[in-house]
C-alpha cells in the first residue's frame, strides 16, 4: 500500500490533495451560503488565461494564474456589488473570455500541447512539482488562517447582509476577502483537481454536509472531512486506476454525496415515525408554567400528565423510556403517556398570514 | 431626560433623493413608539436610516446625543423584516443569534475574542425571547413566529440601548402574535426602548406608548394611540409636490391602506 509514497510526484500530489481537501470545502461553504456556488467555476475559467500568459512568457504559470484569478475575483465582486440587470451577463463575458483566451494562447505557445492543456483543465497527479508545492503550502496556510480568523464575519455577512451592514460590519470588505480566498483556492487546486473541476470540490462536500448537519459548525466540519477523503482518496485511486486525478476526486466526492444523502433520508424516515402532541397555542419554554424534565439532550415539558418536546415548529409526545429505558428511572411519572409511534399529526400553522 | 433618538427636520432616502423628510420626533428612554403608515409612505426608509441602511439627507438625527453618522452602531439593535430565516446553509439558533455579537469582536486579533462572554450574551438573549431551550435547534425547523423571536434575540445579543423593529408581527399567526407581544411586554418591563414599524397596532396595543404616523414621506401624527383619528390621518394637510421618489415611486400608495387602529380584528 505504502509503495506509492516511494514516488516523489505522489508525495507531492498527496500533500497537495491534503491541503486542498481542507481548504476547498472550508472556503466553499461561504460561497454556498452566499448562493455563489458557481463563481469558483468562473474563476477557474479566467485563471486559464493567466496560466496561458505564464506559459507564453516562460514565467511561472502558477504566479500568473494567481494574479489573473485575484484580479478577476475583485472585478466579480465589484460587478456584483454594482448590481444592475447586466451584471450577470458581465460575469458570463468575463468567464468565457478567460477560457477562450487561455485555450488560444496555450495553442500558439511553443510549449502548449494538448496534454499540457488537459492537465491544467482536469488535473494530473504528475503535475505538482516540488517548487509548486512550497507555493501551495504557503498559500493554503494563508487561506486557512484568514478563513478561520474571519469566519464569524464571513458567516454573518453571508447569512444576512442587510443586518450585517446595520450592525456596522465591513460587509463589502468581507465579501471581497472571500472572493480573493476563492481565487487563491482555485489556483492552489489547479494542478491536482484542474481548473474546470475545482469548483466541484468546493461545492459537493458542502452539499453532502447540508443533508446531514444541524448547525453551520457541524456542516463545516463534516464538509472538510468529506473533502479530505475525496481529495486524498481520489489521488490514490487515480494512481492505481491510472485515471485523471481531477475527475477521480470529483467522482469520489459525488459517490460520498450519494451515500450521505441516502443515510440522511433514512434518518429522516426514522425521525418521522414519532407522535405529535395535540396542537396548542401555548409555547413551552423555561418558566412557562409547566414542569421541565431533562430528557437526553433536550427538555420535556409536563403538560396535563404527558410530556411535550419541541420538534421543529410543533411538539412531540415523548415517553420517558422512549430513548433510554434506564435514564429517567428516578423521576417517577408513571402516568406519562407512552408514544405509540403513530403519527398523530396535528395541522400546525407555520407563520402563514392570518 | 435626554432622548434615546431625536430627529429634527430629518430626511432619509436613496441615491440623494429623499423618500421621507421634515421629520421631527423623539423617543425617550423606556418608551415604546409605533411607526404607522401605508405601504410606500417612507416609514421603512426612515427606520433603516436610523441603522445606516439609507442615506441621511438633511436635518439632524442623534442617537443618545451622538450625531447619527458617528453614533456607535452597537447602541441600536435592528430587527429587519424577514418572512423566514430559511438560509442556504444549515445554521443553529445560537449561531444566528451569535451574529449579533460579531460587530464587537476584534477582527484582527482573534485571540482577544471572548467566546465565553458571547455565549452568555446569546443565552441571555434567547432566554428573553423564550427560546432558551432551542439554542441548538436548526433555525429553519422553527415556526415563523419563533424565527421572528430569533431575529429579536440577535438584536438583543449586542446589548443595545434601543431596539428598532420592522414589522415584527407581520405574517405571523394569531397564537404566535400573542407570544411575540408577550416577549415585547417583557422587554418593555425591563425598560427597553423600542421603535416598532407595524401594520398591526392591535397586536401590540399593550406594549405601545405612543404612535407616529408617516404618510407620503411626512410625519402627520405624533401622539397617543387612542386619540388617532379613525382611518388614519388622511385629509390632513401635507405637501405632495416633492416626494415622488424612493420606495414611494415603486409601490403605489394605497389610501388608508391597512392602518389597523383598534378595529375588531383580533
Amino acid at each position: 500500500m505504502l509503495e506509492i509514497l516511494d514516488y516523489a510526484f505522489m508525495r507531492n500530489a498527496l500533500l497537495a490533495a491534503l491541503l486542498i481537501g481542507v481548504a476547498a470545502p472550508l472556503v466553499g461553504i461561504f460561497m454556498v451560503q452566499r448562493r455563489l456556488s458557481l463563481i469558483g467555476d468562473g474563476l477557474g475559467h479566467v485563471a486559464l488565461a493567466g496560466v496561458a500568459v505564464g506559459i507564453l512568457t516562460s514565467s511561472s504559470p502558477v504566479l500568473t494564474a494567481l494574479l489573473t484569478a485575484v484580479a478577476a475575483a475583485v472585478a466579480i465582486e465589484f460587478t456584483r456589488a454594482r448590481g444592475g440587470p447586466t451584471s450577470d451577463l458581465a460575469l458570463a463575458l468575463m468567464f468565457y473570455g478567460g477560457i477562450a483566451l487561455g485555450v488560444v494562447l496555450i495553442g500558439i505557445s511553443p510549449e502548449g500541447t494538448p496534454a499540457n492543456l488537459t492537465a491544467y483543465l482536469f488535473g494530473s497527479i504528475t503535475a505538482t512539482t516540488t517548487g509548486d508545492l512550497y507555493v501551495f503550502l504557503a498559500l493554503t496556510l494563508v487561506v486557512l488562517l484568514v478563513t478561520w480568523a474571519l469566519r464569524p464575519w464571513l458567516f454573518a455577512a453571508a447569512q444576512d447582509e442587510e443586518y450585517a451592514r446595520a450592525a456596522g460590519m465591513p460587509v463589502t470588505a468581507v465579501n471581497l476577502i472571500l472572493s480573493i480566498l476563492t481565487a487563491v483556492t482555485v489556483v492552489v487546486s489547479m494542478r491536482v483537481v484542474g481548473l474546470l473541476l475545482i469548483s466541484a470540490l468546493m461545492v459537493i462536500p458542502n452539499a453532502a454536509a447540508q443533508a446531514i448537519a444541524r448547525s453551520f459548525r457541524g456542516a463545516m466540519t463534516f464538509a472538510v472531512g468529506l473533502g479530505l477523503i475525496s481529495a486524498v482518496g481520489g489521488v490514490i485511486t487515480s494512481f492505481y486506476a491510472e485515471t485523471p486525478s481531477g475527475g477521480t476526486i470529483v467522482l469520489l466526492a459525488l459517490a460520498l454525496f450519494v451515500v450521505v444523502s441516502v443515510i440522511a433520508a433514512w434518518q429522516r424516515r426514522r425521525d418521522a415515525a414519532h407522535a405529535r402532541a395535540e396542537r396548542h397555542d401555548h409555547e413551552h419554554g423555561p418558566g412557562c408554567g409547566h414542569e421541565a424534565i431533562r430528557h437526553k439532550d433536550h427538555m420535556d415539558y409536563l403538560h396535563d400528565g404527558h410530556r411535550h418536546a419541541a420538534h421543529g415548529g410543533h411538539y412531540d409526545e415523548h415517553a420517558p423510556d422512549e430513548h433510554a429505558p434506564d435514564e429517567h428511572a428516578g423521576d417517577g411519572h408513571a402516568g406519562d403517556e407512552h408514544a405509540t409511534g403513530a403519527h398523530a399529526r396535528g395541522a400546525h400553522a407555520r407563520g402563514a398570514g392570518s | 431626560m435626554s432622548p434615546v433618538i431625536e430627529l429634527t427636520d430629518a430626511a432619509f432616502g436613496y441615491a440623494g433623493q429623499p423618500a421621507v423628510s421634515h421629520v421631527t420626533f423623539r423617543v425617550d428612554p423606556g418608551e415604546v413608539v409605533a411607526v404607522l403608515g401605508p405601504n410606500g409612505s417612507g416609514k421603512s426608509t426612515l427606520i433603516k436610516g436610523l441603522v445606516g441602511l439609507t442615506e441621511e439627507l438633511g436635518g439632524t438625527t442623534t442617537i443618545l446625543g451622538q450625531p447619527l453618522a458617528q453614533a456607535e452602531r452597537g447602541l441600536v439593535g435592528y430587527v429587519p423584516q424577514r418572512h423566514t430565516l430559511g438560509t442556504s446553509v444549515r445554521a443553529s439558533v445560537a449561531e444566528i443569534v451569535g451574529t449579533g455579537r460579531v460587530a464587537f469582536m476584534s477582527m484582527w486579533r482573534p485571540w482577544a475574542r471572548n467566546p465565553a462572554r458571547s455565549r452568555q450574551a446569546v443565552a441571555r438573549a434567547l432566554d428573553l425571547v423564550g427560546l432558551g431551550d432551542r439554542a441548538d435547534a436548526d433555525v429553519s425547523a422553527l415556526s415563523g413566529g419563533q424565527q421572528r423571536r430569533v431575529l429579536i434575540a440577535r438584536a438583543l445579543a449586542s446589548s443595545p440601548e434601543v431596539l428598532i423593529m420592522d414589522e415584527p408581527t407581520a405574517g405571523v399567526d394569531h397564537g404566535n402574535q400573542l407570544v411575540l407581544a408577550g416577549v415585547l411586554e417583557r422587554l418593555k418591563a425591563r425598560g427597553t426602548t423600542m421603535l416598532i414599524v407595524t401594520h398591526e397596532l392591535d397586536a401590540l396595543a399593550t406594549v405601545v406608548d405612543r404612535v407616529v404616523v408617516i404618510e407620503d414621506g411626512r410625519l402627520t401624527y405624533d401622539g397617543p394611540a387612542d386619540s388617532l383619528p379613525p382611518g388614519g390621518t388622511r385629509g390632513h394637510h401635507h405637501d405632495h409636490d416633492d416626494e415622488d421618489t424612493g420606495e414611494s415611486a415603486g409601490a403605489p400608495v394605497i389610501p388608508t391602506a391597512r392602518i389597523d387602529l383598534g378595529g375588531p380584528r383580533a
